[in-house]
């Protein structure tokens, strides 16, 4: 469960990313997150993840306030999130199989461990085959597929996803969607920020509109629609 | 265990990732050690010829012949031996000295077969224990009763210029020494930081991953040791070389100089840069991925 308790960010620069939210993402929930660019949307993702803390308010996860955590705790809080990127940000000069196992590299598993848990996660995102293969060696699709593998690889309670079809063609996108359904299906959060109205659409989740880092609009079967909020 | 493999394997990844930084880090750590090995060359050299000049450094006071030798020995010897600034005192009496002088110069063997009288003075030959005492104790000999003392010679004003110099000396090289290593070390380090910035990317995923600050350190410790290992092993090398062609020929060339080669030990330099390029390794990658990390959490 993730809850955001008044949570405000004002950057040094005086703008303000987010702006008063409080709301509650249950456990196993699939939501949408939209919203013009400028919004706020990365910047609510980075508050999950540790990546930017609130100027005011408390985000929680499992009821544990994330933002008294001292620095050295940070690094167990990402091991339980999965995050994935518009832009990929994969090791250039490590196979896929290697960019898959770093997430549990880090966490200090085995190499038998690292090897069934690659092979298994790779099968589910259908690119077994490509386990040796470079990132370049990959088309956007492919490469979106290994940030997501490496992403779940130690099954986290909680997926974020930053634009992840972003450069992605409609059909690829929506097989990275059933992809995200598929991992939600057994349990995983997964909190989706996108631009792609037809996704959103087809979908019928629940959806949270951001607007000048204000949440507008909270909709448990919403669609992409964030003008007339 | 199988964590420190990855940290090496890391380690590893990372050193063929930016070569290049690490082959200018490299030159740039040997040229500064190098430079610190020929100084402590030079320093210990320096150090050996002073503590040489200062062993020897002695009072000879020449006697007028038609002194009492009972005298001297059992009353004026002691006296000057209780000086608690005297070491050592040794008398040469004329038959000595002439032997002495006909095993420094063979040539004079001839000279004294044809002289019957021997014209050498007896002598008093006095060490002190600090080079500063050297007046004080030729003060005190002027003043001892039951000798007549011909000529007292021990350097004066020279002899003390020239200690307060090598003093001065000591002082300056210490504080140069330590200035000369935060330098290198601030040179290093920031050359390292230029190495790490290239892979801010890989950090920032690594992190992002669940990487703790340790994790992402380590590689680069074990990195600026491996650079500070090499980079002194090829100073050493300099440094041996610059010894043996430049400072050797140089104590070769000045005669009082040449008994020094064994006292400037390369074992010494070795041991002093290897430690010294390892530190500042360290130093620089810490100092380096600190600083990036802290940027962002």
């Amino acid at each position: 469960m993730i809850e955001f308790n008044e949570v405000s960010k004002v950057y040094d620069n005086g703008i303000v990313a987010l702006n008063n939210i409080t709301l509650r993402i249950e456990k196993g929930e699939f939501v949408f997150l939209i919203g013009p660019s400028g919004a706020g949307k990365s910047t609510f993702l980075k508050m999950i993840f540790h990546e930017e803390k609130p100027t005011s308010g408390q985000v929680f996860i499992d009821s544990r306030d994330i933002t008294a955590l001292r620095r050295h705790e940070i690094p167990y809080l990402r091991r339980n999130i999965g995050v994935v990127f518009q832009d990929f940000k994969l090791l250039s000069d490590r196979t896929v199989g290697e960019n898959v196992g770093f997430a549990l590299q880090v966490m200090g598993a085995s190499r038998a461990v690292i090897n069934n848990q690659v092979t298994k996660v790779l099968d589910q995102v259908g690119l077994s085959t490509k386990k040796r293969m470079y990132p370049s060696q990959l088309s956007g699709g492919e490469k979106q597929r290994v940030c997501i593998a490496r992403a779940i690889v130690n099954n986290p309670a909680i997926l974020v996803t930053d634009e992840p079809t972003g450069n992605l063609d409609p059909y690829i996108s929506w097989e990275i969607m059933k992809l995200m359904i598929d991992i939600n299906s057994k349990g995983t959060s997964v909190i989706f920020a996108t631009h792609n109205k037809e996704l959103v659409d087809r979908m019928r989740k629940r959806v949270l509109v951001l607007k000048d880092g204000r949440l507008v609009k909270d909709e448990p079967r919403g669609n992409f629609d964030y003008d007339t909020a | 265990m199988h964590s420190f493999t990855y940290i090496l394997a890391e380690t590893w990844i990372s050193m063929k990732k930016s070569a290049t930084m690490l082959f200018s880090a490299a030159v740039i750590m040997t040229t500064a050690l190098s430079l610190l090995g020929f100084f402590i060359v030079t320093q210990n050299f320096f150090k050996v010829v002073l503590k040489d000049i200062e062993n020897n450094l002695q009072i000879v006071v020449f006697l007028e012949d038609g002194f009492n030798e009972r005298t001297l020995k059992d009353a004026i010897i002691p006296s000057v031996r209780a000086y608690p600034e005297v070491a050592e005192v040794e008398y040469v009496n004329k038959e000595k000295a002439r032997e002495e002088l006909k095993k420094d110069i063979a040539e004079l063997d001839e000279i004294f077969s044809i002289i019957e009288d021997n014209p050498l003075p007896s002598s008093l030959r006095i060490k002190v224990r600090t080079p500063q005492s050297l007046k004080t104790v030729a003060e005190r000999l002027k003043k001892e009763n039951g000798i007549i003392i011909n000529e007292i010679t021990y350097g004066g004003e020279n002899v003390h210029n020239f200690l307060t110099a090598s003093e001065k000396f000591k002082q300056f090289s210490v504080i140069f020494l330590a200035l000369f290593i935060l330098t290198s070390v601030i040179v290093t380090a920031a050359t390292i930081k230029l190495t790490i910035y290239s892979r801010r990317s890989d950090i920032e995923i690594m992190k992002l991953v669940g990487a703790t600050d340790w994790y992402v350190k380590w590689p680069y410790i074990i990195e600026g040791m491996a650079l500070g290992l090499i980079s002194s092993a090829f100073a050493i090398m300099l440094v041996l070389f610059l010894k043996n062609s430049a400072v050797l020929e140089i104590a070769k060339s000045i005669q009082f100089l040449s008994g020094f080669k064994s006292e400037v030990s390369m074992l010494e330099i070795g041991w002093k840069l290897t430690v010294v390029g390892i530190l500042q390794g360290i130093i620089g990658a810490l100092w380096s991925t600190s600083s990036i990390l802290s940027e962002k959490e």
